[in-house]
C-alpha cells in the first residue's frame, strides 16, 4: 500500500548543491536544486525529490524549486522547500508550500547573566517556566480575550501585544515585519478560525515546539565581530523558542486548500498532481483572500511569541527576583520560517516582483535587504536555527550567496524517524535522566512526546549547518548549547 | 474494525490506517486512531460528555478528513478529548454526509497520559478504499 518513490539521476552542481533536470517528472516547468553535503543528500528521503519536482509544475515560478538540507517529506511539498512565484506571470499561492502552521518561526533573547548565574537555579527556572507558558496537548490559553481582542490582535500581530502591556517597544524593530503584516484582513477568516485560536493564543504548543535555556560556551563563537555587536559574550545564557499560529493557523491553510480544491480547475485551469498543493494565482480574489488570511496567520503567530516573552520575562524576574530590565531579557530576533513573502528579486538581471513561499525555511537576508529591520540591516538578517533538544541550536547571518534561493536556508534539523518509531526506540523517562546526566534538565508535559523528540530522531545539525555555510546561504555567528527544555 | 500507525510513511508527522467492515466502523476506527495519537490509552477516557455534529462533502475521502478535523476543533475550543463514537455515514445525491455523536471529557494532564498535539488532518496520501468486503482509510495527520 506503501508508495515507493523513484530516486532521480543528480547534476553535481558543486560540494553543497544537485540538480535534478525538468525532465524527471512531466509538467516541471523548472529544474528543482537541492543544497546538501553528498551524505544528508544519500540519506534523504526520496519522497523529498517527488515533492519538490511536483513543486516545480505550479505556474509562474522561477528558477528552481528548492530543498535545503534539512529537508524531509511534508505533505504536498517538502519541509525545507522554497519555491518563488511571479505574480505578473500568473504566479501563484499556495497554503501546503506556505505549510499549514503559518508563521511557524523563532525567538531568540539575550541576558546579561551567565550560565553561573543561572545553572544553580536552572530546575526552578525551569519548572516557572513550565508553570506560566501553557503547553501540550489541549493547553489553553490564559487571557480570556474577546472576539473583538481577537480581531485587533489578527490585524496588528505582535503590535497589538506591546499595546496591550506585554512587552517592550524595541521587541517590535527586532521582529520581522515589525511583528505585524500590514495586509492581514480578519473578515477572511472563517468562525472556525476564530474559536480554535481565541483559546490558543501565548500556547506554546507540542510536538517538536518547545522553549529553551541555552548558553555560549566559549569557543563556539565563529563570527566574533558580529557576536560582539549583537551583544553575545562567552558564557551568557540566551533564551530560544519555537511555536507558531497554532490550531489558527492550521484552520486557515485547511479552510483555503478546500477552497482552492474546489476553484483552481474550473476557474483557473490549473491542474496539480498532488491535492495538497492547491493554489490559486496570487493576483485573483481568491489568491487575495488567502494572502490576506495568511497574514491573520502571520500575525496570530507574532502576538503569540510575543506573550509567551512576556511570561518568560516573569519568569526570570520572579525567579532571580530582579526586574527583566536588569536582568537583560532583550530580544535578539524573532524570524519565521512558514510563510509567503512578497519580495522584489533580481532574475538574470531583471527585478520582478515574486511571492517566495519558505515552508521549513528560515529568510536570510544578506547586508542592504529592505526586509531586514534597519538596526541589523548593514549586517544581514539574523537567522535562527533550532536543533533538537539534545544537541544544541545555531544563531548565524544572511549569507554572500543566499541570492541564489531568493534569500532562503535551513531553519532546523529536520527529522530522520517517524515518531512512532522513536517511541519504541526510546523511553521518555531514560531520556530525562540521560539529558540530566548531560547538563540538561527537562520539563515536559508527556513521557511519550519527550521520547519522540529524541536527539536520535534527527540529522546531524553541524552538517546541516556546514551545508548552508560552505553554499554561503547564510553563515555561522555562534552555536548555542542547551541547559533546560519546556516540551509540550 | 481497527487501526495502525505506519511508520515512515510520513515522519515527521503522524500516518495510520484504519479498517471496518462498513463505512461506519471506518469513520470509528479513523476517530480512535486520531484520539490515540494525542492520548494514550484512550479507553481510559471517560464518556462523561457529549457533543453531537454533522459534516458533509462531495467526495469520500474529504468527508473522513471533514469529519477527523471536527474532532480536533473539540481538543481546541473546548479541551475535548472523546473515546466513544456513534457514527452514520451515508451517501445521498453523489453528495456524502456523516453524523457523530462523541463521548469523551475534558482533558487533564493530571489523569491522561498526553503524547502530541494534532493540529490537522491532511490529504497527503490519503486513501479511502474498499476491498475485499473491508474499507481501508489510510491518513496523515499534522502534528
Amino acid at each position: 500500500m506503501e508508495k515507493e518513490f523513484k530516486r532521480p539521476t543528480f547534476h553535481k552542481v558543486s560540494d553543497t548543491l544537485w540538480e535534478i533536470s525538468k525532465d524527471f517528472k512531466k509538467g516541471m516547468l523548472v529544474p528543482t536544486r537541492i543544497y546538501a553535503a553528498e551524505k544528508l543528500l544519500k540519506e534523504m528521503d526520496p519522497q523529498v525529490f517527488d515533492q519538490v519536482s511536483n513543486m516545480a509544475t505550479l505556474p509562474g515560478i522561477e528558477k528552481y524549486a528548492f530543498v535545503m538540507p534539512d529537508g524531509h517529506a511534508g505533505y504536498g511539498s517538502p519541509i525545507g522547500g522554497v519555491a518563488a512565484f511571479d505574480i505578473n506571470r500568473g504566479g501563484v499561492i499556495s497554503p501546503g508550500v506556505t505549510g499549514y502552521d503559518i508563521n511557524c518561526g523563532m525567538r531568540l533573547v539575550l541576558t546579561d547573566m551567565t550560565v553561573k548565574d543561572v545553572r544553580p537555579k536552572i530546575k526552578e527556572l525551569t519548572d516557572t517556566l513550565f508553570k506560566k507558558v501553557p503547553a501540550g496537548v489541549g493547553s489553553k490559553s490564559d487571557l480570556n480575550l474577546s472576539k473583538k481582542d481577537f480581531k485587533d490582535l489578527s490585524e496588528e500581530g505582535a503590535k497589538w501585544a506591546i499595546r496591550k502591556g506585554y512587552g517592550w517597544k524595541d521587541d517590535i524593530s527586532s521582529t520581522e515585519l515589525e511583528g505585524k503584516a500590514e495586509y492581514a484582513d480578519f473578515s477572511k477568516i472563517s468562525d472556525m478560525v476564530i474559536s480554535r485560536g481565541i483559546k490558543q493564543i501565548g500556547t506554546l504548543g507540542s510536538g517538536n515546539h518547545y522553549l529553551e535555556i541555552q548558553y555560549v560556551n566559549k569557543g563556539d563563537i565563529k563570527d566574533e565581530r558580529l557576536a560582539k555587536k549583537w551583544g553575545i559574550f562567552p558564557g551568557q545564557v540566551v533564551i530560544m523558542f519555537h511555536t507558531g499560529s497554532r490550531g489558527a493557523g492550521h484552520q486557515i491553510a485547511s479552510d483555503y486548500i478546500k477552497k482552492f480544491l474546489d476553484v483552481m480547475d474550473n476557474k483557473y485551469g490549473i491542474k496539480i498532481s498532488d491535492r495538497e498543493l492547491a493554489c490559486a494565482p496570487f493576483n485573483s480574489k481568491d489568491g487575495q483572500d488567502y494572502y490576506k488570511a495568511m497574514g491573520c496567520g502571520i500575525n496570530i503567530s507574532f502576538a503569540n511569541r510575543q506573550l509567551i516573552l512576556y511570561r518568560v520575562r516573569e519568569a526570570f524576574s520572579e525567579v532571580f527576583k530582579k526586574d527583566a530590565e536588569k536582568l537583560g531579557l532583550r530580544q535578539l530576533f524573532d524570524i519565521a520560517h512558514n510563510r509567503a513573502s512578497l519580495e522584489k528579486h533580481d532574475v538574470d538581471g531583471e527585478t520582478k516582483e515574486l511571492l517566495v513561499h519558505r515552508k521549513g525555511s528560515t529568510g536570510s537576508y544578506p547586508p542592504g535587504r529592505k526586509e531586514i529591520p534597519k538596526n541589523y540591516r548593514n549586517d544581514g538578517s539574523p537567522v535562527i536555527i533550532g536543533g533538537s533538544m539534545e544537541t544544541g541550536s545555531y544563531l548565524m547571518v544572511g549569507g554572500p550567496n543566499a541570492s541564489e534561493t531568493f534569500d532562503s536556508t535551513a531553519h532546523g534539523s529536520g527529522r530522520t524517524m517517524s515518531r512512532t518509531k522513536a517511541r519504541g526506540l526510546t523511553n521518555g523517562e531514560e531520556l530525562f535522566k540521560k539529558m540530566l546526566k548531560n547538563g540538561i534538565y527537562v520539563k515536559s508535559v508527556s513521557w511519550s512526546g519527550l521520547a519522540e523528540e529524541s536527539g536520535e530522531s534527527y540529522k546531524n545539525l553541524e552538517e546541516v549547518v556546514d551545508t548552508v555555510d560552505k553554499a554561503g546561504l547564510s553563515k555561522r555567528v555562534c552555536r548555542l548549547t542547551p541547559l533546560s527544555n519546556v516540551k509540550g | 474494525m481497527g487501526y495502525r500507525f505506519i511508520e515512515n510513511l510520513s515522519i515527521a508527522d503522524v500516518a495510520f490506517e484504519a479498517h471496518g467492515e462498513n463505512l461506519n466502523e471506518l469513520f470509528v476506527s479513523s476517530a480512535e486512531a486520531l484520539e490515540n495519537t494525542m492520548v494514550r490509552n484512550i479507553e481510559k477516557v471517560k464518556p462523561e460528555t457529549t457533543r453531537e455534529f454533522g459534516v458533509s462533502s462531495n467526495k469520500l475521502d474529504l468527508l473522513l478528513v471533514e469529519f477527523l478535523q471536527k474532532l480536533i476543533s473539540y481538543k481546541d475550543t473546548d479541551q475535548l478529548i472523546f473515546s466513544k463514537f456513534t457514527v452514520n455515514v451515508k451517501e445521498i445525491k453523489n453528495d456524502w454526509r456523516v453524523r457523530c455523536r462523541a463521548e469523551g471529557e475534558h482533558l487533564d494532564p493530571n489523569k491522561h497520559d498526553l503524547v502530541v498535539d494534532v493540529k490537522a488532518a491532511t490529504m497527503h496520501m490519503l486513501k479511502v478504499q474498499k476491498k475485499d468486503e473491508e474499507w481501508t482509510a489510510r491518513v496523515v495527520l499534522d502534528v
